[in-house]
């Protein structure tokens, strides 16, 4: 489904990804880890359009997508979460889920999705008018992600949804993120809580330092020294 | 009871307040979308002026109707100077764009006001006056100018309906979703050129149609748009970086400020007023009355 070949990014002259190459089939859940600063956020927002590359391709569907402006990758069926729970905080709660369909063809689906995204989180339906940046952490996080799927997607990109969010939210958290996927959507999450991550992905990548160190399912990874020792204390 | 005049100061404050008002809210939103200073602000309200002046004196159009063709041509000159002028600087990121803005735009004040000043030398004419008047209207034993309040009635509108584009249409969300949250807004694939663009152009409209009404108060010269730029400023932060109503009631407030310091401490006292507030507001809340954590 997505593509990503041998994808070169700097920062001016800082560089921060290496011939990364990283592949996601439809329906799985793919998980891209590392350690603050690897590339990891880096490499959505190149998928997105969202900085410019050096050289390499980013395929979806079997489309090229690297020279789309990210208008253009949004309606394609490419939707972005970005860290740090980007919400609009003095907007409501439906506004904040209304401009997630930006595309034409998402903003025809709105009703369907809306209705899609508060069976998801109830907690939304509750908070509708009110304002986002009066949420709790993880109801914003909650905002962000059903935001993201009011674009439609067939691909969704989640970075770091688990960040500052207390245990019992993050399991719940991926709970949804787990049903989402079973509704047919694809999921490239970044994270670095290792053990949630792997619990539920398909399949992950290692990313330090601009490169990626490893990959294969998450079963076998699991088992991996470096993993163990570098990502799980174990 | 207070004496009569007051109620004319009063109307003559609010209706300046209001003027204010608009010239902030155009500057307050294209300062939020592009984190663009718009230097040359004043001088597009200067230039709305200008162009009522020649609808009305060589033209006989009044005022009002000379509105009607003053806010679409602005929101396209508007347009033009973002595509042309800011939009090249964007790619720079938000950080250095702003500093570079500010360079860029003074440099367009500049132009600008020698256009209209070599124009206007041209043409002999060193002030531009309207002198559009309608019968006074009488209430008890008061006399009202008509003007006024037609002008105050017309500005009421505009911010009505300006407030509820911003808030209930889809692209009236994109604007306050950029300035809210750019990276999230970009992330949603909200298209900053074209958004910025309308906004500068929206804000352009908003300081001509300012003009329209300042001239209808007094008569204007070329160079009078740095002042008001500087005032939108104050206004701006005196309200609240950001906030529609912050800048609503910041102009009001200034408007009132200044008519009543004519009245007390006399005309030389008014330049210096919106300092004096601004001095007072930021001692005791530092984000101005209705300013928005960042």
């Amino acid at each position: 489904m997505l593509k990503i070949s041998e994808l070169n990014v700097a920062y001016d002259s800082i560089r921060v990804l290496w011939d990364v190459s990283l592949e996601i089939e439809e329906g799985k859940i793919v998980a891209l880890l590392g350690p603050n600063g690897a590339g990891k956020s880096t490499l959505l927002k190149s998928v997105m359009g969202l900085v410019p590359l050096i050289s390499g391709s980013i395929e979806f569907e079997g489309k090229i997508v690297n020279k789309l402006h990210p208008s253009r990758i949004t309606e394609m069926g490419i939707s972005y979460v970005p860290e740090g729970r980007g919400i609009f905080p003095y907007m409501t709660v439906r506004e904040n889920l209304e401009l997630g369909a930006m595309s034409k063809r998402s903003r025809k689906l709105m009703q369907e999705n809306l209705r899609t995204c508060f069976e998801l989180f109830p907690i939304l339906r509750e908070r509708e008018k009110q304002l986002a940046g009066t949420l709790s952490g993880g109801e914003m996080q909650m905002l962000a992600i059903a935001r993201g799927l009011m674009a439609a997607p067939r691909l969704l990109m989640v970075d770091e949804a688990s960040l500052g969010l207390a245990p019992i939210v993050v399991i719940k958290l991926f709970g949804v993120l787990r049903e989402i996927n079973a509704r047919g959507v694809t999921i490239l999450l970044v994270e670095q809580n290792v053990l949630q991550a792997l619990d539920v992905a398909h399949k992950a990548y290692v990313l330090e330092s601009g490169k990626i160190l490893l990959e294969g399912d998450t079963v076998s990874l699991r088992g991996h020294e470096h993993i163990k020792k570098a990502y799980l204390g174990l | 009871m207070l004496p009569i005049y007051h109620i004319d100061i009063m109307i003559n404050g609010i209706l300046m307040g209001a003027i204010y008002a608009l010239i902030a809210v155009g500057l307050n939103l294209i300062y939020g979308v592009s984190r663009i200073l718009n230097l040359a602000h004043g001088d597009l309200l200067m230039l709305g002026g200008v162009v009522t002046y020649l609808a009305y004196n060589f033209l006989g159009q009044t005022p009002l109707i000379a509105l009607i063709v003053i806010i679409p041509l602005f929101l396209l000159i508007g347009g033009l100077i973002n595509i042309s002028v800011i939009k090249p600087l964007m790619k720079f990121g938000p950080e250095r764009s702003a500093a570079t803005s500010v360079i860029v735009t003074l440099g367009l004040s500049f132009i600008i006001v020698d256009l209209v000043l070599f124009g206007s030398a041209q043409a002999g004419i060193s002030t531009f006056g309207v002198s559009y008047m309608l019968p006074s209207l009488r209430i008890l034993d008061i006399y009202l100018s008509t003007v006024r309040l037609l002008s105050l009635l017309s500005i009421l509108l505009i911010t009505i309906i300006l407030r509820l584009f911003i808030t209930r249409t889809f692209l009236g969300k994109k604007i306050r979703a950029l300035s809210q949250n750019r990276e999230a807004a970009l992330a949603l694939g909200v298209d900053e050129s074209r958004v910025s663009a309308i906004t500068f152009g929206l804000g352009s409209a908003l300081a001509a149609i300012a003009g329209v009404f300042i001239i209808m108060i007094t008569a204007t010269q070329a160079t009078i748009g740095m002042t008001l730029t500087f005032k939108a400023l104050i206004i701006i932060i005196l309200g609240g970086m950001g906030s529609f109503f912050g800048a609503v009631i910041g102009g009001l407030l200034l408007g009132l400020a200044e008519s009543y310091t004519m009245l007390y401490l006399g005309g030389e006292w008014i330049p210096v007023i919106g300092v004096i507030i601004l001095f007072i507001v930021l001692m005791i809340r530092p984000r101005g009355l209705f300013g928005r954590e960042s």
